[in-house]
C-alpha cells in the first residue's frame, strides 16, 4: 500500500481522532450517530425476537396454556408452581399499557423540541425546560408501568400469555429506565450550558435513542393488546 | 514508503496530578474488591429480601452475579465518565490523555485503558486464558473417555465439563480474532489513529472480563449439566449455576455487541484519505461482515438468557411445555443467533489468512471481490440456516427441506473462499515462514470440517448423525482446525507488531507440527467413534468404541502439549525474541508502515493511500527478491535493524 504524507493532524480543529488530536465536533457526532443507529439495530432485532415469542407462544397454545380457555373446574390446569388454573386467565386492562407508550412518545417529543430548541441557540431556559419535561413524561411512564404490575389480574405463572406479558413489561421498563438516563444526562447538560451557540449534536443523539425507545414501547404495546 | 512516527514515547509522558481524576486509583484490583463487595451486598440484600419462594435460591445467584459484574465494571472504572456525562460535566483533555495509558507504562494493562492497541493485548491474554480454561476442561472429557466406564469424573460432573469447556470455547473462539486482532490492527490497517469509540472498546473487554468469574463459579454452584446449548427444559431445571451461567452470558452478548458495534463505526468513519472501499485490507472486511453478524445474533442470545433468568427466577412459563411454555422456542432462537455465530467466529480469522497469503505468497488476493461478495453471501445466508440444528426435534418438518437447501447453499460462498485462498497460493513466490504453515494447515483441516458439514446439512444424513461423535468431530475440525489455526497464523503474523519482537520460528514449527498431527489424531478418532455411532454427550459408552475413544485422547494430549509449546515460543519471545523491524515481512498494508511497538497516536502525520494494500508483484517482490533473503540469510540485524538495500 503506497501512503503518502499530508502533514500533521494535530491542531484546535484537527481531524485526528487520537487523546491527543480530538476530532471536531462534526466528526464526533457523525461516528455517535451511527453508533446509535446501530445500537438501535441491535435493540431491533431484540425487540422482533420478542414479538416472535410472544407470536409463536400464542400460536402453539402448548396444553391450551396460552391463556388457558380450556382451563375450567372440572379440567383445572395448573400453573408453574402446581395451583390450580380454573379458568380462563384474564387479559391485562390496555388503559396502562396505552398509557406507558403515551407518555414515552410525549417525552420523545419534548426531546425533539429540545433539541429543536439547542439547534435554534434559543435561550438555555427553552432547552432546560423542555428537556427536564421529557425527562418528568419518562419517569411517569416508568411509574405507570411499575403500578401496572402491581395491578394486573393474573400472576406471571399463570400460562405462557401471563409470563409473555410479564417479560414483555419488564423489558419495557427496562427500555425506560434507559431513556430516563438518557433524558437526565441530557437536562443536566442543558443546565450546565453545554448546548449553547446551537451545538445540538449530542441532544439530537438522544432523541434519537428515546424516539426509538418510544416505537419498541408502542410496537410492543400494540402486539400485547392486539393478540392477547 | 513509512510513515514516521515521533521518536519520543507519548505513553511515558507524566500528566498532572488532576489528569483523569478519580480513574487514576482504579484498576482491575479496585474492580476486584468493588465486585466482591457489590456481589456480597448483592447476595445479602437478596437473601434477606426475595429468598423466600420456589425460586429463592436462584435470585439470591443472579442478584449476586449480577451484582459482582456491576461492582467490578464500576470499580474498574467503566461508570466514570457515563456518570459524569448524565451530572453534566465532561473530561477535560488531560482525562482523555491519562484514560489513553499515558505516563502509567505497564500499569496501563491492569487499568481501563482506552489506547486500542492496550486493549488489543488485553484481549490477546484474555483468549489465552479461556482457551486454557477450555483445553484444560478439554483434557478431562478425554481422559474420562480413555475407558468405558471411568470413574475419573462422576456423570453430573463429566456434564458440567463438557457445557463449560463448549461455552468457554464458543466465548474464546468469537472473540480470539475480533478481540485482539481487529482491536490492534484494524486502525492501523484504515490509517486511523484509534477506535471511534475508545471507552466503548474498554468496556466491552471489562465486561467480558467480569462474565469469566461468573462461568467459572458454576462449578461451585453444582456445575451446568446441559450442555454447552442448555436446551430448555434442561436449563430451567439445571441447578442454580445455571444463574450463573446466563448472567455470564449476558455480559459476554453485551460485551460483542458494543465491541462490534464500535469496529463497524470505526471502519466506517476514520479511513484515512484514499482508503475506499476497494481498498480495504480483506482483514477489515472480514471484521467488518463478523461485527455486522454478531450484531444480528448477539441480541438473541441476550434474549434467550434473560428469557431462562425469568423463567428460574421469577417462575414464568416460557420454556417449560408442562405449564404452557416451548423447548422449541429456545431452540429456535438459541440457534438463530447460534449459527450466524459460527460465522462469527470463522469469517474474521479466515479474513486474516488472506493478509498472511498474500504477504507470503507475494501476490495480491485472488479474487478480491469475489471474498468480498463471499463474505456478505455468508453472513446473509447464515440468517437463514438456523433450523438445520432442529431437524431431528420434531420442529417444522415441512421447513427442513427449505433449510436443508439454504444450508447447502452456503457452502459455496464458503468453498469459493477457499478456492480464492489456495488460488492467491497457486504459482506464488511462496515465503514458507511460520504464518504460512498455519494457513496451509487450515486449508486441510477446513476442507474435511467443511465437505463433512454438507453430509450434515442433509435431512437424511443428519438423522442418522446428529447427535453422534459425528458431529462433534465436524465442528472442531471446522472451529479448532479451522478457525482456530486461523487465529494462530494471525498470531505469528501480526505477533512482531504488537511485540516489537520476532516469534521464534524454530520453537513454532516444532508446535506447529505437534498441532498438526494432533488436531488429525483427535478429530479422526472422533470420526471413527461416530462412524460406529457412538453418542456425544454421554460419560460412559459401550466398549466398542474404546479403540476410537483412545485414539481421540492420545491426539487430544499431544494437541495440547503442542498448544503449550506455542505458548512457551510466544512467552518467550515476546521476552527475549529478536527485537522485531517495522515490517520484518515487507507487507504493504499500512499498519506495516508504522514502528514496532507503535506510538500512542499510532501515525504522526495523517496517511493518505493511494494504492491498494496488496500490490505485490513488484520488482522487489520478484523471485530471488528481498522476502527469500530475509527467510534464508537473517536479514534482521542482531541490533533488529532491519536490512537496506537488500538487492531485487
Amino acid at each position: 500500500m503506497t501512503t503518502a504524507q499530508s502533514g500533521p493532524v494535530t491542531g484546535p480543529e484537527g481531524t485526528g481522532d487520537g487523546p491527543l488530536t480530538p476530532s471536531a465536533p462534526v466528526d464526533r457526532h457523525r461516528r455517535a450517530t451511527w453508533a446509535v443507529w446501530l445500537l438501535i439495530f441491535g435493540d431491533a432485532v431484540f425487540v422482533v425476537l420478542e414479538v416472535f415469542s410472544w407470536l409463536y407462544l400464542r400460536a402453539l397454545n402448548t396444553h391450551g396454556l396460552w391463556r388457558g380457555a380450556a382451563c375450567s373446574r372440572t379440567h383445572p390446569c395448573v400453573d408453574g408452581q402446581g395451583h390450580p388454573i380454573l379458568g380462563e386467565v384474564p387479559t391485562a386492562s390496555p388503559t396502562k399499557t396505552v398509557a406507558v407508550a403515551l407518555l414515552v412518545v410525549v417525552g420523545a417529543a419534548l426531546l425533539w423540541a429540545a433539541e429543536r430548541a439547542a439547534r435554534e441557540d434559543r435561550p438555555r431556559r427553552a432547552v432546560t425546560l423542555t428537556a427536564g419535561l421529557s425527562l418528568g413524561a419518562v419517569l411517569l411512564a416508568c411509574l405507570v408501568q411499575v403500578d401496572q404490575f402491581r395491578g394486573l389480574p393474573f400472576t406471571r405463572i399463570q400460562g405462557s400469555y401471563a409470563s409473555s406479558f410479564f417479560f414483555v413489561m419488564a423489558s419495557d421498563l427496562f427500555h425506560l429506565a434507559l431513556a430516563a438516563f438518557v433524558c437526565l444526562g441530557v437536562w443536566m447538560g442543558s443546565r450546565r450550558g453545554h448546548y449553547a451557540d446551537g451545538d445540538a449534536g449530542e441532544v439530537r443523539l438522544a432523541r434519537l435513542a428515546v424516539t426509538w425507545i418510544a416505537a419498541s414501547v408502542c410496537i410492543l404495546a400494540a402486539v400485547t393488546i392486539v393478540f392477547t | 514508503m513509512t510513515v514516521d512516527a515521533p521518536p519520543r514515547r507519548l505513553e511515558d509522558t507524566p500528566l498532572g496530578p488532576a489528569a483523569g481524576g478519580l480513574y487514576r486509583h482504579q484498576s482491575a484490583l479496585t474492580g476486584l474488591a468493588a465486585g466482591v463487595v457489590v456481589g456480597f451486598l448483592g447476595w445479602a440484600a437478596a437473601h434477606e429480601l426475595v429468598q423466600a419462594g420456589s425460586w429463592g435460591t436462584d435470585r439470591v445467584v443472579a442478584v449476586t452475579m449480577v451484582g459482582w459484574i456491576v461492582g467490578f465494571t464500576l470499580g474498574v472504572g467503566a461508570g466514570n465518565a457515563p456518570l459524569q456525562w448524565v451530572v453534566g460535566r465532561r473530561p477535560t483533555a488531560e482525562d482523555h490523555l491519562y484514560w489513553a495509558g499515558v505516563g502509567q507504562g505497564r500499569a496501563r494493562y491492569w487499568k481501563y485503558c482506552t489506547d486500542h492497541k492496550v486493549v488489543g493485548i488485553q484481549y490477546l491474554v484474555l483468549t489465552m486464558v479461556l482457551f486454557g480454561i477450555g483445553g484444560g476442561l478439554a483434557m478431562l472429557i478425554r481422559t474420562q473417555l480413555l475407558t468405558p466406564h471411568s470413574t475419573f469424573l462422576n456423570p453430573n460432573s463429566y456434564n458440567a465439563v463438557v457445557s463449560i469447556h463448549g461455552t468457554a470455547m464458543i466465548i474464546a473462539t468469537i472473540v480470539m480474532v475480533t478481540g485482539p486482532f481487529a482491536n490492534f490492527v484494524v486502525p492501523l490497517m484504515i490509517g486511523a489513529r484509534d477506535m471511534a469509540f475508545p471507552r466503548l472498546n474498554a468496556l466491552s473487554f471489562w465486561l467480558l472480563v467480569s462474565a469469566v468469574p461468573c462461568l467459572l463459579a458454576t462449578f461451585v454452584l453444582g456445575g451446568v449439566d446441559a450442555g454447552w446449548t442448555t436446551y430448555a427444559p434442561l436449563s430451567i431445571q439445571a441447578p442454580v449455576a445455571m444463574d450463573a451461567f446466563a448472567v455470564a452470558i449476558i455480559a459476554f452478548a453485551l460485551s460483542a455487541t458494543i465491541g462490534g458495534i464500535n469496529l463497524i463505526v470505526t471502519v466506517l468513519t476514520m479511513r484515512a484519505p484514499g482508503m475506499t472501499p476497494g481498498r480495504l485490507p480483506i482483514f477489515t472486511w472480514g471484521s467488518v461482515v463478523g461485527s455486522a453478524l454478531g450484531l444480528c445474533a448477539m441480541p438473541a442470545f441476550l434474549l434467550v438468557m434473560l428469557m431462562v433468568l425469568s423463567d428460574r427466577t421469577m417462575g414464568t412459563s416460557l420454556f417449560d411445555a408442562a405449564v404452557g411454555g416451548s423447548g422449541w422456542l429456545y431452540e429456535n432462537l438459541f440457534w438463530i443467533m447460534g449459527h450466524p455465530e459460527v460465522y462469527v467466529i470463522l469469517i474474521p480469522p479466515v479474513a486474516a489468512l488472506f493478509e498472511v497469503v498474500s504477504t507470503f505468497a507475494r501476490k495480491p488476493v485472488f479474487g478480491y471481490r469475489i471474498v468480498v461478495g463471499a463474505f456478505v453471501a455468508i453472513g446473509l445466508l447464515s440468517l437463514a440456516v438456523w433450523a438445520h440444528h432442529m431437524f431431528t426435534s420434531g420442529w417444522a418438518p415441512d421447513l427442513a427441506v427449505p433449510f436443508m437447501a439454504s444450508t447447502e447453499l452456503i457452502s459455496l460462498p464458503t468453498g469459493l473462499l477457499v478456492l480464492c485462498l489456495i488460488g492467491t497460493l497457486w504459482d506464488g513466490y511462496l515465503w514458507p515462514r511460520l504464518p504460512l504453515y498455519f494457513a496451509y494447515l487450515f486449508v486441510w483441516d477446513f476442507v474435511i470440517g467443511g465437505v463433512t458439514g454438507i453430509y450434515l446439512s442433509d435431512v437424511p444424513a443428519d438423522q442418522f448423525f446428529h447427535g453422534d461423535m459425528f458431529v462433534t468431530a465436524h465442528f472442531h475440525y471446522a472451529l479448532m482446525g479451522g478457525a482456530m489455526i486461523g487465529a494462530t497464523a494471525a498470531v505469528c503474523y501480526w505477533f512482531p507488531k504488537i511485540t516489537g519482537r520476532m516469534l521464534d520460528e524454530r520453537i513454532g514449527k516444532v508446535a506447529f507440527w505437534i498441532i498438526a498431527v494432533g488436531i488429525q489424531v483427535t478429530f479422526a478418532g472422533q470420526f471413527w467413534a461416530g462412524l460406529q455411532g457412538m453418542p456425544r454427550r454421554v460419560a460412559w459408552y459401550n466398549p466398542v468404541f474404546q479403540h476410537a475413544n483412545q485414539t481421540a485422547s492420545v491426539g487430544a494430549y499431544l494437541l495440547m502439549a503442542g498448544w503449550i509449546v506455542f505458548l512457551y515460543a510466544m512467552v518467550r519471545s515476546a521476552h527475549h525474541g529478536r527485537p522485531a523491524p517495522a515490517n520484518p515481512w515487507r507487507a504493504k498494508s499500512l499498519e506495516w508502515q508504522v514502528p514496532s511497538p507503535v506510538p500512542l497516536e499510532n501515525f504522526a502525520v495523517q496517511p493518505v493511500v493511494t494504492s491498494d494494500p496488496y500490490g505485490y508483484g513488484q520488482a522487489d517482490d520478484a523471485p530471488g527478491g528481498p522476502d527469500r533473503t530475509v527467510e534464508n540469510s537473517a536479514p534482521v540485524g542482531r541490533d533488529g535493524a532491519e536490512r537496506q538495500g537488500t538487492p531485487p
